[in-house]
């Protein structure tokens, strides 16, 4: 599966620069404060962006990896780690502790949080400069009919050793039937 | 080889995008084409639980095997088409929930490949990588998406 991951990554034809991506991804967090002047705001606003973000990036993912198959959330775990965050971001992510019907992703670096050093009013009232992925991860898992919830338990930028996100399933969507109209 | 129409519905059961050739020549009916819509997504939507219902457990594993040894060539969905006299309609689903549907004649077999490429051709540069177009509700058919499929289309003959 990791090695499948690297692959898709060396396939993919249209990537771009990564500190134009981290400056780009930094200016939009900094213009978020600006406009909120409230750090919850600003997480929430880019949990929302992450998860349009997500419900589109899953039909690309699905596209070029339609031999992948999950057949339940947990399977999800390593195919996000290992195929996901490899092909759209380029970075390792391994799965920690796995418990029913939830998971964690570590990442031992985090893309997003090259050049960036939080003042510490952000770091006291809880900015999660990266919430942007949460949402992604979220938004891509419910457009394949898992509603999960999606947080980040620590944080690099926060003085924690690395980055880990908990997913945890919170219902399988059933799928829609069609209304009767007569 | 003859392709009459195509549709792609969404997860919530609504004809997205719909596209007819135009020797598709056919009797005057008494149906408006949201009602066709309907009914192809209707008739699709009941193969598909039928299927399920009668192969069960023991084939959805079965698949599984399949999948593990040819993992390269998905044939992931268990109903891909139906033939009757005078066409074949055939579908592609999404693990997203989008369903593709082709009508073709009668003696075309195995689509599904060419709509899996319309679904990662077409629909994604022209539906899912458009800011303008909301995946989440509504109509997606963009001019782009006409055109694509219809190379798409085109290339299979």
């Amino acid at each position: 599966m990791k090695q499948y991951g690297e692959e898709q990554w060396k396939a993919k034809p249209d990537k771009i620069n990564a500190e134009l991506f981290v400056m780009t991804y930094g200016a939009l967090v900094m213009q978020l404060y600006q406009d909120y002047e409230d750090y919850s705001a600003v997480n929430n606003e880019l949990d929302k962006l992450g998860y349009n973000i997500g419900i589109r990036l899953i039909e690309e993912f699905l596209a070029k990896n339609g031999a992948v198959k999950c057949r339940n959330f947990m399977e999800t775990a390593h195919v996000i780690a290992l195929v996901g965050f490899r092909t759209f971001l380029n970075t390792g992510v391994s799965v920690g502790n796995v418990s029913n019907n939830e998971y964690t992703l570590v990442m031992e670096s985090n893309p997003l949080n090259q050049f960036v050093v939080l003042p510490d009013t952000a770091i006291q009232q809880g900015l999660l400069y990266s919430n942007v992925l949460a949402g992604c991860i979220r938004g891509a898992l419910e457009m394949v009919n898992m509603h999960t919830q999606v947080s980040f338990i620590e944080d690099e930028l926060m003085g924690h050793e690395h980055t880990v996100l908990s997913v945890k399933l919170i219902n399988y969507i059933p799928e829609q039937v069609p209304l009767d109209d007569d | 080889m003859v392709v009459h129409s195509f549709y792609i519905f969404n997860r919530n059961c609504e004809c997205v995008h719909s596209q007819k050739w135009q020797h598709y020549h056919q009797q005057p009916k008494e149906l408006s084409e949201e009602e066709e819509q309907k009914l192809i997504f209707g008739v699709v939507f009941s193969i598909k639980g039928l299927v399920k219902k009668i192969a069960g457990e023991w084939v959805n594993s079965l698949m599984i095997e399949i999948h593990r040894s040819l993992s390269h060539h998905s044939a992931s969905e268990q109903f891909q088409s139906f033939k009757t006299s005078r066409y074949r309609l055939h579908v592609y689903e999404s693990p997203s929930g989008f369903k593709f549907v082709l009508i073709t004649d009668q003696n075309t077999t195995n689509m599904s490949s060419y709509l899996q490429a319309i679904y990662a051709g077409p629909f994604n540069s022209a539906v899912v990588r458009n800011p303008l177009v909301s995946v989440a509700d509504g109509v997606l058919s963009t001019d782009k998406l006409r055109r694509e499929v219809e190379l798409v289309v085109r290339s299979i003959r």
